[in-house]
């Protein structure tokens, strides 16, 4: 798998190859595996002099490939769940009706509150706000 | 002729007219709950409620009127149908109040009535007895503006609990004279009006559905005085329980649906439904059901219940 488009990839190890012309291989190839596994960045004498020329630093290139890679991967995820959530929720609402699944999702108070307003409406003709204020009112002492 | 005055004094009073805010709010221990706020306007016995600018009610003495601003609609609802708005109309009526409070005795064991003067305003103050508060566990308190014999403050308390939860509502009260227009349904709208009668025909609308008993019938007719139509039916069927309720909406249909929206809001329904159909319903009409029933169950108890109906021969 390859960290990079298939032309920055053939970019990059065109760099390293330029950077390391003309040096040794590394003796030390081991120990810098090691100090690569153990550091975030980490110093290498062999690497000096390609790190001096190239333009490219690659762990930011790597850190900046993992962040896209994590972005894209939780924007597919959010994509999907969002989706299977859509079509369950149109699929239950043509199914069961609106009025069932908004209820069942509802707490009982809220249901009893909608359903007083409309109860309300039935015996004022007043609704919203208005049939808020009227309910106040009623078993005043003075108005009823 | 002192008398006469004082007649003529009254009477010139209680015709002023006045405007100004409601705020309404529920308070417990430590915390307001539910504020809200209407402008009013009153003249005569007519008053205007406003929730918001351009939607209101004008609630009066022949007709009660709530003009449904985005659909352009004037929608009167017949007064015997709706006893239940007269406690609003009465404590916005100059002197309605007042009267019911100057007729207390003055010995009376459940009334204490005080008189006093804030910022040169003489204020009345009428208060349930602490005796009657500790027997009944409720207790009414009415401020009085002597001079507009209007409300300024009612505080209703009633122990929860152990603990007061208090309603409270505030009346301000600016005298002005009001034009004629603002407590008259606007020109050009369309006129509809709530009604008990069905000028149409006849809607299947069951007995019992799930048994579920049927409510109030209402009719949504054009208001015209030459021809009055039917356009909308509204029923409801509400389990005693208050947790299963159903709701039948029959609706000519139109192009932008303005029928069944005159219905939704003039019922408050915040909810949409679904269509059904039956044999019963012909051309031209529609049929929705808003239930938090399931679909299923309920669509095929309906169409038991209309072959039922058809086949006992009673008209659908």
């Amino acid at each position: 798998m390859m960290f990079f488009s298939e032309n920055r990839n053939k970019a990059f190890l065109d760099e390293v190859k330029k950077g390391l012309q003309g040096q040794k291989k590394p003796a030390r190839v081991k120990e810098i595996l090691c100090d690569l596994i153990e550091n975030d960045k980490p110093k290498i004498p062999e690497l000096s002099g390609m790190a001096k020329n190239s333009k490219i630093d690659i762990f930011d290139m790597v850190n900046q490939k993992i962040k896209t890679q994590q972005r894209k991967s939780a924007i597919n995820s959010f994509a999907g769940v969002s989706f299977s959530t859509l079509a369950i929720c149109l699929i239950s609402v043509s199914y069961f009706g609106w009025g069932y699944v908004r209820d069942t999702f509802r707490n009982d108070a809220d249901v009893v509150n909608s359903l007083n307003r409309v109860e309300q409406a039935s015996q004022t003709g007043l609704s919203g706000g208005v049939a808020d204020f009227n309910t106040l009112l009623l078993e005043d002492p003075f108005l009823t | 002729m002192i008398g006469l005055l004082l007649i003529l004094l009254n009477t010139f009073q209680v015709e002023n007219s006045f405007y100004g805010e409601i705020n309404f709010y529920k308070k417990n221990q430590k915390t307001t709950l539910e504020k809200n706020e209407l402008r009013y306007f009153a003249k005569k016995n007519s008053i205007r409620l406003e929730e918001e600018e351009g939607e209101f009610f004008l609630l009066g003495e022949s007709d009660n009127v709530y003009v449904l601003q985005d659909i352009n609609t004037n929608i009167f609802f017949e007064k015997a149908l709706f006893p239940g708005n007269k406690e609003i109309f009465n404590i916005l009526k100059p002197g309605y109040v007042w009267d019911k409070v100057s007729a207390i005795p003055p010995d009376s064991d459940q009334w204490v009535k005080k008189e006093d003067v804030f910022n040169d305003v003489e204020i009345v103050t009428i208060s349930n007895s602490d005796t009657y508060f500790e027997e009944q566990g409720f207790k009414t308190t009415y401020w009085l503006h002597r001079e507009y014999k209007l409300p300024i403050r009612r505080e209703r308390v009633v122990l929860n609990e152990g603990y007061p939860l208090t309603d409270i509502i505030e009346i301000s009260i600016n005298k002005e004279e009001l034009s004629d227009d603002l407590f008259m349904a606007p020109e050009g709208n369309k006129n509809y009006k709530i009604t008990a009668r069905n000028t149409k025909k006849d809607f299947f609308l069951p007995e019992e559905i799930l048994g579920i008993g049927k409510q109030k019938t209402f009719y949504l007719n054009t208001h015209k005085l030459e021809e009055e139509e039917t356009k909308g039916v509204f029923t409801s069927y509400l389990s005693e329980e208050k947790d299963t309720y159903i709701y039948m909406v029959y609706f000519q249909q139109d192009l932008k649906n303005e029928n069944f929206k005159i219905i939704k809001k003039s019922f408050d329904l915040d909810l949409d439904g679904w269509l059904m159909d039956l044999p019963e319903i012909t051309d031209g009409w529609n049929l929705k059901i808003l239930s938090n029933y399931p679909k299923p169950i309920l669509r095929q108890h309906l169409k038991t219940l209309a072959l039922e109906n058809q086949l006992s021969g009673s008209g659908a």
